[in-house]
């Protein structure tokens, strides 16, 4: 098994809160959360929004929503579950139509930054596919697995960015599953 | 449905997670996005030094001189800014369609205000809020409307609502909208209606991909009111509204409908129900988009409370969050600062290339409408329906312009295996080509057709050139250009405040705890230099609530010595002088380095908030240096609190201290983890390689849930087992750090133990020059607030009632650093809320 998210999860929460505490007053606390996090929140908003210029955005709207609003912080919950709780603010905004090429409809599309290499295609490719596979399941399912694979989550973080019992985030996740299974298989076509 | 019950994923399912975590793991954010948005949050941290908590004259500072300037500059304000009545638009008899040279409608700015430094500033987070505006009288009472749920789009609407438009065209169904119904699109092939319901729509007049761009940033707010108001009269739209103009792109307004009692709408977010209009240089409407709210009327006139009463709770949310009040701040100023879109001329012959999109046509006998990128395409387009719309298809073909509608009519189209990208880096002139060199160095290309304005020579990182386009077959075809000057870019905002009220709508009075709060009372013993005032400013409660505590008949007399009743504080307020007994918080010991060379060493105790009313404390005391080894080790504290910084802080003064475990230190455990629950509670169970299992608890005590990459992997983690520490039946652990293991590398040995030393922190340079931000308030007016019907009415109350949409005071301004602030005050009188707070979701 490789592992997940190496840089990010060396030190899950524990010393979280202290570090979002000195955040109110010092720049660089704030820069180590951020660094440990920008990961997941970018992940969990490109394979939303199936586009790197929205995914950038969104993150960079998170982020800052999150330094703006450190304070409120509490260490009642991991960090990262508070984080993307934001994320899935922002992302629910981003579908009024802020900047829509395709007005009230979704676009999908990854342009690499620099010349596109084989490698660089392919990944792009399984990002769009995912994406497209998870426009296919119900949001709600969708939601809950972009939280949890793309946004690193654990079910009960999840449980508290839905506001849902953590067997309905089970649930949730189990039977997307089984729908993106059942109905995009054929388009995941992924080396692992 | 029937679908089987499982609590396991079957072999497949875990094929299919494999695969979604397979690519997760692969996606990772550009490196330069990375760096630049570090970079950008580091320019927005607002620094706030550690100083303790003044005591603070709470009344406005005025001189002489000052108040007679300051009353000078309010007159002029309050005509200027004042927020007129609103005047509805013409009552639709009228028939004339040409502009009027002087709108009836007028421009209620938000944002043309530079407030006047010296008007009357209250003390205000350690700065100063401007009030440069008179507070509004207001009506003794409201209505209360009841939101609708909206109708989704049929054919039928469709048509109604593009014959108003003056749109005669075919219609199309578009796939799933925002609400999971069927969409309609209904275009001549220049104007462009999508359409999700009576309230949701999108207008274009001349349909373009970037025409939220196109809007003229110089426009008056005079001109756009006469398009606006032109537009609306002879588009059929009777209703009575307000404008106001909008920051975030260019040439764009916002029309606020009217509640039939003469008020706008607003949701969270500083967001209003509106109409979004952009208008272009010819000072046409280009783009209308609504974003309106369907509601009820209720019944009956609610009593509201007045500006005055609604503003001194703005103030009271100087340091501490209050019930009844939304706060919301934006950052961030125009999308982008210069925008360029490729366009081809007529009649010549070409390739394009784009996503295709297909929409059925409602009448079956009707073609699809079928586009590329973002062009109405016709001709040769069987098949294209067929085409994944996410892959890029390239067209041959030639664009004519008919009946003044510019589409590409298509003589062949494939898929096509060019790349969509986009470059940023700096553009150069050579003789009568434009030629791109990419950020790194690593490449040129000619920017064909390139138009003539393009800023040249631009230098990153303080501006970004951007080209997005195609590569096809080597050759760069572009299709839009963005600049972005630093300082622009996608805006940010946040939001404070717990909510509002619920509603108590029986007619019978329920009485809320004593102002607000929501604890019991607590005994406080006077000690010398307190007088009443120090006191209940202390404690953030009123002298008249102090007086009344405690039957006081002289409102300036105490004794040391005395004993008074605080009334309940607000939850987590530290008490000053209050004696605490913490067993077992976190120690820690933080240095802090100054720029200037000299360090502060601060020691500080973490609490388990489920215990203490309080998580964190900064302890001072002369006998803590002996502490030095006990870094993030648990330590039993006695003290008293001295005083709260200005952050909320309890500073806590230590009489006596004691080390339960003295030779308690650090260990590396490797095991694996899994999730288990007790009573409906989850918390993970670690499994050491030995054979024990322990519960994980954080470092503060609290049951800890998270898991390293998944359940099952090999894990390292850094722990205390602190002695006779149990939970749910396991022995505890309290994790503070830890690692998967790859079991490619052999990492044991790698991993040493870090928690036991104590954190060092660099002052960031620049510290000792903050100055506080103040904050301006530049318009108070009356409003309704209420849900976004965009997020579904999901907001509704417990008893199955909708959240009404309702009274508030909405207070607007900026911050001296030119982010745009909003408070929402609850206005309703209190004898029409219940003391609970409405289910409310905000971040924090």
């Amino acid at each position: 098994m490789t592992t997940l998210f190496t840089e990010q999860t060396d030190s899950p929460r524990m010393d979280e809160i202290q570090l979002a505490r000195e955040a109110i007053s010092n720049v660089d606390a704030f820069a180590e959360l951020y660094r440990r996090h920008v990961t997941r929140v970018y992940r969990y908003h490109i394979v939303h929004t199936g586009n790197l210029k929205d995914a950038e955005d969104l993150t960079s709207q998170t982020f800052i929503a999150a330094l703006e609003g450190i304070r409120s912080f509490r260490g009642n919950g991991s960090f990262a579950a508070w984080i993307m709780g934001i994320a899935s603010r922002k992302k629910l905004m981003y579908f009024r139509g802020r900047r829509p090429e395709f007005p009230l409809d979704e676009a999908v599309g990854y342009p690499s930054p620099s010349l596109p290499t084989d490698k660089a295609a392919v990944q792009r490719l399984q990002i769009e596919a995912v994406s497209r596979a998870l426009r296919q399941i119900s949001p709600e399912r969708a939601e809950a697995i972009s939280l949890s694979f793309f946004g690193g989550l654990s079910n009960s973080e999840i449980s508290r960015v839905l506001k849902k019992s953590e067997a309905a985030i089970k649930m949730l996740v189990s039977r997307g599953l089984q729908d993106l299974r059942e109905r995009t298989s054929q388009e995941l076509e992924v080396e692992l | 449905m029937t679908e089987p019950l499982t609590n396991k994923p079957d072999q497949e399912d875990t094929e299919i997670a494999k695969k979604l975590q397979a690519v997760a793991e692969r996606t990772q954010a550009p490196s330069y996005f990375v760096v630049e948005l570090e970079q950008r949050l580091r320019e927005k941290h607002i620094p706030k030094g550690s100083w303790h908590w003044q005591w603070r004259d709470l009344t406005p500072t005025l001189g002489w001189m000052v108040l007679v300037l300051a009353i000078g500059i309010l007159l002029i304000w309050g005509i200027r800014n004042f927020v007129p009545t609103p005047q509805p638009a013409s009552d639709g008899t009228s028939t004339a369609l040409e502009p009027t040279d002087t709108p009836t409608v007028t421009v209620v700015s938000d944002d043309n205000v530079t407030p006047a430094p010296e008007t009357q500033g209250y003390d205000w987070r350690n700065a100063k809020l401007y009030l440069s505006v008179p507070l509004p009288g207001s009506p003794v009472g409201t209505n209360l409307y009841v939101p609708q749920e909206e109708q989704p789009a049929t054919i039928e609407t469709a048509r109604a609502l593009a014959t108003q438009f003056g749109i005669a065209g075919n219609i199309y169904e578009t796939s799933q909208g925002l609400f999971n119904a069927t969409g309609y699109l209904v275009t001549d092939g220049r104007q462009r209606l999508y359409m999700q319901s009576n309230l949701h729509y999108d207008y274009y007049s001349d349909y373009g991909a970037y025409t939220y761009t196109s809007g003229d940033k110089n426009i008056t707010d005079q001109q756009a009111a006469i398009a606006i108001e032109t537009f609306m009269e002879s588009h059929g739209l009777d209703l009575p509204y307000q404008i106001q103009s909008a920051r975030r792109d260019p040439g764009m307004y916002f029309v606020l409908p009217l509640t039939p009692d003469g008020f706008t709408i607003w949701h969270d977010y500083n967001i209003p129900a509106r109409l979004e209009f952009t208008i272009d240089q010819n000072q046409q409407v280009i783009r209308v988009t609504s974003y309106q709210v369907g509601y009820e009327a209720f019944g009956g006139t609610y009593g509201i409370r007045t500006a005055e009463e609604a503003f001194q709770q703005v103030l009271d949310q100087s340091h501490t969050i209050h019930d009844g009040v939304l706060e919301s701040i934006r950052s961030g100023g125009l999308s982008q600062a210069g925008f360029w879109s490729r366009t081809y001329p007529d009649n010549k012959t070409i390739t394009i290339i784009g996503q295709p999109a297909t929409y059925p046509a409602s009448n079956k006998d009707t073609l699809p409408f079928a586009s590329i990128g973002q062009w109405t395409v016709f001709g040769n387009v069987t098949g294209l329906e067929n085409v994944d719309p996410t892959t890029y298809v390239e067209a041959t073909g030639r664009f004519v312009t008919e009946n003044g509608i510019h589409k590409f009519n298509v003589d062949s189209w494939k898929v096509t295996s060019a790349e969509e990208f986009y470059l940023s880096g700096t553009l150069r002139r050579e003789g009568d080509q434009t030629i791109l060199t990419v950020e790194d160095g690593s490449a040129e290309y000619t920017i064909e057709d390139a138009p003539e304005d393009l800023p040249l020579k631009t230098t990153l990182p303080d501006e970004y050139l951007t080209i997005y386009g195609f590569m096809n077959e080597g050759k760069l075809d572009w299709y839009s250009i963005q600049y972005y000057p630093s300082g622009s870019g996608g805006g940010g905002g946040g939001g404070s405040g717990n909510g509002f009220y619920q509603l108590n709508l029986s007619g019978t009075p329920v009485p809320f705890p004593i102002e607000q709060f929501t604890q019991g009372n607590t005994e406080y013993i006077v000690s010398e230099n307190d007088t009443l005032s120090s006191i209940a400013e202390n404690f953030g409660v009123t002298l008249d609530q102090l007086v009344a505590a405690n039957n006081l008949p002289d409102a300036d007399h105490v004794l040391t010595g005395q004993r008074l009743i605080i009334p309940g504080l607000q939850q987590n307020q530290p008490v000053i002088g209050q004696h605490i007994k913490v067993e077992r918080g976190i120690f820690t010991i933080t240095t802090h380095r100054k720029t200037d060379g000299s360090q502060r060493v601060e020691y500080a105790l973490y609490l388990n908030p489920e215990l203490y009313p309080f998580l964190y404390a900064i302890l001072e005391g002369s006998n803590l240096e002996d502490l030095q080894g006990y870094h993030n080790r648990p330590v039993d504290i006695w003290g008293t609190i001295e005083s709260v910084d200005q952050n909320g802080t309890p500073i806590v003064n230590v009489e006596r201290y004691e080390i339960p475990f003295p030779n308690l230190d650090f260990q590396l455990m490797e095991g694996t983890q899994r999730m288990t629950q007790l009573n409906g509670q989850q918390f993970t169970l670690f499994t050491a390689s030995e054979g024990t299992t322990y519960a994980q608890i954080t470092s503060i005590g609290i049951p800890d849930s998270t898991i390293l990459g998944l359940e099952g992997n090999d894990v390292i983690l850094e722990v205390l087992a602190v002695p006779g520490e149990t939970f749910g039946g396991y022995p505890a652990l309290r994790v503070f750090s830890g690692e998967t293991v790859n079991p490619m590398e052999n990492q044991s040995t790698d991993l040493t133990i870090t928690a036991n030393q104590p954190h060092v922190m660099d002052e960031a340079p620049g510290m000792e020059e903050y100055t506080p931000t103040s904050a301006t308030i530049e318009k108070v007016e009356l409003v309704y607030y209420g849900p976004d019907p965009l997020y579904g009415n999901q907001n509704g109350n417990a008893d199955g009632t909708p959240q009404y949409i309702q009274p508030a005071w909405r207070f607007y301004g900026h911050y001296s650093n030119g982010d745009e602030f909003e408070f929402l005050v609850q206005a309703l009188k209190q004898e029409f809320l219940l003391p609970e707070l409405a289910p409310y979701r905000r971040p924090g």
